[in-house]
């Protein structure tokens, strides 16, 4: 498994993704400059407690990866159905069940460790530059931390099943607009604030897109043997 | 001799319509079969059942004297296939190519790499990535990278495609080699006659999908193979000489102006007879040709024989 996931590595160039991922790093962090200095109306909000701070950006971070992981879904498994070389892939001695898991499991982790790291990297950057500029009106406990810490946990595993949901939209048709047009909705749709009010607040509903984004990739999993290849 | 690869009844059914319908073919091991059959005909499909990528709606498919199944996945280390046309990695080079090649198949001869590209006549190309290559070159690349791991079967759809008649010639020498000097057993499709015949010791014919005929090459050259081709301006007159005068009844008219005599060995007519008979007749002869029967005679009157049925 780790073998294949290490050629899946290879094949594609994935190293290079890590480019993009310190790309889109450096864009949160500009975006969140640009709510710190200069709209001072709209950050007074944003900014009020180290709690909707993270929130905010947490969002981001979701948001930009669920997204970022639907193009590896669309270079890695529907366009290898899209140039057909998944008849090269299927014709090895190797189960197409693990090939597929090998594929989905590299999906997984990359939003799962992007968004973990993304999150701790941001929030601690935020952490020190408060210090030196002292916007938020709070003072930080290790309680806040902590339940930062687990927060931010959970919401990467979230954020890593939901990734998977774009799949099933991508597979109906092997269509690479459909699976990244379908991550921007997902990711969107979990992430708007309205009235200081998100989805994922509500701690069932990134926990059920999780499982439901685990299931997506366990019944195409499921069923990779018993399809036809066109 | 065993086979290497028996179906039975084998039939695949896309979306109600029958695309391939209860095929039995077996291939002798050794061999090197030619699938022939115009664009269309189910040659792909069938193909695709035998290395798994599609699955038969009914029938069996029998590989290495195992019954293939969705979970067969042993067998496909013995064969090496081009399906439809050879698909790469196009924005890799020919060599990570390869290379990706040997690490799934479980393969770790580096040399053979190089060995099967100079095979295929495929050199300082190794580092050039394959989408800038030609169709021609791609099915060389395409016919290496089933080589390399010498599997005991191999199965190439269409592999003279977008090639050179030297590129053809040499693709020809290749398959001989490999079936000659590796023993290894081939598959092979194409819509064009002339090549089959020179390569194959087996023929199936298969027209919409439908095996029409599974005969070997040397059956088909001692049969009825050669006929004496008369063009005429009257071909009603000839052919009553011919019936009258000479008592040949294994005629057929071909046209207007063309008729075939065919001979079988020793009752056949010479040509001189047919000569003398048809002058003293006072039939014109615009010429007289002594041909032989191609396969492509032999697969054109297959298949116009199973139009007129449908």
């Amino acid at each position: 498994m780790l073998k294949l996931m290490r050629l899946e590595m290879k094949k594609y160039k994935l190293g290079g993704l890590l480019k993009g991922v310190i790309i889109c790093n450096l864009a949160i962090m500009a975006m969140l400059s640009m709510i710190y200095f200069t709209d001072k109306s709209d950050s007074a909000e944003t900014f009020a407690s180290y709690h909707s701070l993270f929130e905010t950006i947490g969002a981001f971070v979701r948001i930009t990866f669920i997204i970022f992981a639907s193009t590896i879904i669309t270079r890695i498994i529907i366009d290898e159905y899209k140039n057909k070389t998944i008849n090269l892939m299927f014709v090895y001695p190797i189960s197409r069940k693990r090939i597929m898991a090998a594929k989905l499991t590299i999906v997984f982790l990359f939003t799962l460790i992007t968004v973990l790291l993304s999150n701790v990297l941001l929030d601690g950057i935020v952490m020190l530059a408060d210090r030196v500029y002292g916007f938020v009106p709070e003072t930080l406990t290790t309680d806040m931390l902590t339940a930062q810490a687990f927060s931010v946990l959970l919401s990467s595993v979230a954020a890593a099943g939901i990734s998977l949901i774009p799949l099933y939209f991508g597979m109906r048709k092997h269509s690479v607009p459909f699976t990244i047009v379908s991550a921007v909705l997902i990711a969107s749709l979990i992430s708007q604030t309205t009235n200081g009010f998100n989805l994922s607040q509500i701690i069932a509903i990134p926990v059920a897109l999780c499982l439901i984004g685990i299931l997506i990739a366990y019944i195409t999993i499921r069923n990779v043997d018993t399809k036809d290849v066109a | 001799m065993g086979y290497i690869l028996k179906t039975s009844h084998l039939t695949k059914t896309f979306g109600g319509q029958e695309v391939v319908q209860d095929v039995s073919m077996k291939i002798a091991r050794g061999e090197i079969y030619g699938f022939l059959g115009p664009n269309g005909a189910g040659k792909t499909t069938v193909m695709k059942m035998i290395t798994n990528l599609v699955k038969p709606t009914a029938g069996e498919i029998e590989i290495f004297g195992e019954k293939l199944t969705d979970k067969s996945y042993s067998v496909l280390k013995r064969m090496g296939s081009i399906i439809e046309y050879p698909v790469f990695y196009d924005r890799l080079t020919a060599r990570e190519n390869l290379d990706l090649h040997c690490e799934y198949m479980g393969f770790y001869d580096k040399k053979a790499i190089k060995d099967a590209l100079e095979l295929v006549n495929l050199q300082n190309i190794e580092k050039k990535a394959v989408k800038d290559f030609s169709l021609g070159m791609k099915q060389r690349l395409g016919i290496a990278r089933a080589i390399i791991t010498k599997p005991e079967f191999l199965i190439l759809d269409e592999p003279i495609n977008g090639l050179d008649p030297v590129g053809i010639k040499e693709l020809r020498d290749i398959f001989k080699m490999l079936s000659q000097q590796f023993g290894i057993t081939l598959l092979i499709s194409s819509h064009i006659l002339g090549e089959m015949e020179q390569i194959a010791d087996t023929i199936g014919v298969i027209r919409a999908g439908r095996l029409l005929e599974e005969v070997a090459m040397s059956t088909i050259r001692e049969k009825n193979t050669e006929y004496i081709e008369l063009t005429t301006n009257d071909y009603k007159k000839a052919a009553f000489v011919l019936e009258n005068k000479l008592n040949i009844r294994n005629y057929k008219v071909i046209d207007d102006k063309c008729l075939r005599i065919y001979s079988d060995g020793s009752d056949g007519v010479s040509q001189r007879d047919l000569t003398k008979a048809l002058v003293q007749e006072n039939v014109d002869i615009e010429s007289l040709n002594l041909k032989r029967l191609s396969l492509e005679d032999h697969f054109l009157s297959l298949i116009e024989g199973g139009e007129g049925v449908a």
